[in-house]
């Protein structure tokens, strides 16, 4: 399982998404409307499944980001 | 906050001979940026500061009353700032004044009020996800400024979710600045993200000699210029010549001195809030923010300082005329009330029957 964020329109578009992508077996963890993201686990099929979904813009990892220390 | 001047020698645990290590304190960093004795201090600005959170049971001298709204975004279950990361950030940007050891310590906006987002755990690390609704919440929760003192070590051509983030915050009036990283190796372009968003004001290092931190991230990235502007970071060097510099600040429960791209971002966050007290938009904050800085390093822009360093004072001076007051514009307006007229001349209003 890889965490992801899917963007998407914003506003009812995210929520249209994040219920047809929690139909594929998909783990929803947050929906941001105002910024058109769902967060979700998914393992990689899908992952593919859901890029090809109506309102998926694209698919993104949930990257790791670090404090910038010495 | 006198206005001498001066740098503590100090032997770090790990000096060597040869070394020389400086620890310098934020008065003698807000010298540098000319921040002082402007009349704006931050008041009525408030900054947001995403990073490894806020110790509410036991707030830290420099940051008592400072802090007025605090959020956990982060995978761990507290808000505390165990790593002490944001302690620094944080009394870097509004901190009160405070002598210890004879260092001299307050924030460069010291009026400003923070909001202190947690978006990296106790380890340091978070998430795009973590820190996407940290700038949210900022926004939604009446931000002025955004200072992220983080980054992961690539360059996402500003186009991943959390870059796109930046860039929204930024459409929203509010100013974003990011650490542009500490991964400069022999001058390789080494951009991190989301210092690569296009509208952040992405923050290099420089040393209180002025010339540009080894471990400063720079540019050749996506984004130019990349930095965007610079401001204090110590530095730390090898060779035949040894500089070691670090930047002393609230830490934990106590002070430290620290360097990186991570100290420069927060001062630079202080410095818009003392120009968002004066000029209340985040556009013209900007503009005054890269026109009064001060080039060094190759003529002009370049890809190891951008625009050059930070100085508070000659970003007011580039403002020009100061707008007059409400009770200025009140008085105008009983002037004309009783038959005059007021025209501008030589930037002095004049009235005349």
């Amino acid at each position: 399982m890889v965490k992801i964020i899917i963007q998407t329109s914003t506003g009812n578009t995210t929520n249209m998404v994040a219920s047809s992508a929690a139909s594929t077996g998909i783990r929803i963890t947050g929906i941001n409307p105002t910024l058109g993201f769902v967060y979700a686990d998914a393992d990689s099929n899908q992952v593919q499944q859901i890029s090809s979904k109506p309102g998926v813009i694209k698919v993104f990892y949930d990257e790791p980001v670090r404090l910038v220390n010495m | 906050m006198s206005n001498e001047i001066s740098a503590k020698e100090i032997a770090l645990p790990f000096d060597i001979a040869g070394t020389e290590s400086l620890n310098v304190d934020l008065d003698y960093v807000s010298k540098l940026l000319e921040s002082n004795n402007l009349g704006y201090t931050g008041k009525g600005v408030k900054v947001a500061v995403l990073d490894t959170g806020y110790t509410k049971s036991s707030v830290h001298p420099m940051l008592e009353g400072k802090v007025i709204l605090s959020v956990n975004f982060s995978s761990s279950p507290f808000i505390d700032d165990i790593v002490g990361h944001s302690t620094w950030c944080m009394s870097c940007i509004a901190g009160k004044h405070i002598l210890t050891e004879g260092y001299n310590l307050h924030g460069i906006a010291p009026d400003a009020e923070i909001i202190a987002v947690k978006v990296l755990n106790d380890e340091g690390n978070g998430e795009f996800s973590s820190i996407i609704e940290g700038i949210h919440f900022a926004v939604e929760n009446g931000a002025n400024i955004i200072s992220m003192s983080l980054g992961a070590p690539y360059d996402d051509n500003g186009e991943s979710p959390l870059s796109q983030t930046v860039d929204w915050a930024r459409s929203q009036g509010v100013i974003v600045c990011v650490a542009a990283g500490n991964s400069n190796t022999n001058g390789s372009p080494s951009p991190n993200t989301p210092g690569t968003s296009k509208r952040a004001i992405t923050v290099g290092s420089i040393n209180t000699k002025g010339a540009h931190s080894s471990f400063s991230s720079m540019g050749g990235a996506s984004k130019s210029p990349y930095p965007t502007i610079s401001a204090y970071g110590g530095d730390i060097t090898n060779g035949d010549n040894n500089y070691d510099e670090s930047i002393m600040g609230a830490f934990q429960t106590g002070y430290a001195g620290l360097r990186g791209t991570s100290m420069a971002t927060p001062e630079i966050a202080g410095v818009c809030a003392i120009l968002m007290e004066k000029l209340g938009n985040a556009d013209l904050v900007e503009q005054a923010l890269l026109k009064g800085a001060v080039d060094i390093d190759d003529p002009g822009i370049d890809r190891s300082t951008g625009y050059g360093k930070a100085n508070a004072k000659k970003s007011i001076e580039t403002t020009g005329l100061q707008m007059p007051s409400k009770n200025t514009i009140a008085g105008i307006l009983a002037l004309i009330g009783v038959g005059g007229a007021l025209y501008l001349l030589n930037s002095k209003y004049h009235f005349i029957k």
